[in-house]
């Protein structure tokens, strides 16, 4: 037996690049990017953070704990912060990316409806 | 002219959270009465750093010392306008049935004030009182979070490329594999 949708959501409620649910304790993050819809984990792989509080776009997800930036359509961390940090002695004070990448949720679009997957 | 005051904060979140907490410098921009922190200088367990703090109507930029005092305490030493400040925190890990006092967190703050300033005393420790509040209130949505997604559990901070404070220190006292917060001992 196939496993059912934990949430489903039709594109239409895509209009300002973004939708966000929360399902149960589930967070659940769909961007319209340049390549194509993706669906993320609303929880930052970086420390937990609520990325559904953060600053959205179809090019950039920002956690708004630690200001992390992650690519929408990728997920891959783009920067982490680090200018607190004293340059002499530290890369990351020169912002760069951590290996990191949000966690991606199973979907399938079927005509205008986003099918989400809870694994 | 000494003047000292204690506050005492009951917290959901385990001992090792509050800790981290303390050192994660990185979540400075979750508290809009914090910025421009730099930290300067940092050794195993103790560092240097200054940042500009909006205390009541004013924004100062002080020089801040921060220590790690294992397992449970972290010292604070700053210098400001109004002379120096100094606020040592203790972090207990409570036997509670009730979740939401996992942690009690006592914090004794002395304000070594001119001559000029001490008769505002009291107006001043009402003004750091506020902050301490906003602060903890800011800080109660990271602990919250934290606790209910991810437990007692401390690794994301001790990844390798994770940048917290005194991070081997931490990790000698809350790495799971010391048997966490409860096994905590003074070993540093």
């Amino acid at each position: 037996m196939s496993e059912p949708p934990i949430y489903e959501v039709p594109l239409s409620e895509l209009t300002p690049g973004h939708h966000l649910a929360r399902v149960g304790s589930r967070e659940i993050l769909v961007v319209a990017t340049d390549d194509g819809i993706r669906v993320w984990d609303g929880v930052c792989p970086h420390l937990a953070g609520p990325l559904l509080e953060g600053r959205i776009s179809r090019h950039r997800i920002v956690c708004p704990w630690h200001r992390y930036v992650f690519e929408s359509s990728t997920g891959r961390c783009q920067t982490v912060p680090g200018r607190i940090w004293k340059a002499a002695d530290d890369s990351r004070a020169n912002g760069e990316a951590m290996a990191l990448a949000l966690r991606p949720l199973r979907h399938e679009i079927q005509g205008d409806l986003i099918r989400i997957y809870g694994t | 002219m000494k003047h000292s005051f204690t506050l005492v904060k009951r917290i959901a979140a385990s001992r090792s959270n509050v800790i981290a907490n303390y050192l994660d410098l990185e979540h400075l921009p979750v508290h809009s009465g914090l910025s421009d922190l730099r930290v300067m200088s940092e050794t195993d367990r103790a560092a240097c750093f200054e940042m500009t703090t909006k205390v009541g109507p004013f924004r100062v930029k002080n020089v801040h010392y921060f220590e790690f005092r294992p397992p449970h305490q972290i010292f604070h030493a700053i210098k400001s306008p109004l002379g120096p400040m100094y606020v040592l925190s203790t972090v207990e890990e409570l036997d509670s049935a009730t979740p939401q006092v996992r942690s009690e967190v006592t914090v004794l703050t002395t304000l070594d004030l001119p001559r000029f300033a001490y008769p505002a005393r009291f107006l001043i420790e009402k003004l750091l009182r506020r902050l301490n509040e906003k602060v903890l209130r800011e800080d109660r949505a990271i602990l919250d979070r934290r606790q209910a997604l991810v437990g007692d559990s401390v690794e994301d901070y001790l990844r390798d490329q994770q940048r917290i404070l005194f991070k081997d220190l931490f990790r000698r006292h809350y790495a799971a594999n010391r048997g966490g917060e409860r096994g905590a001992r003074e070993i540093g």
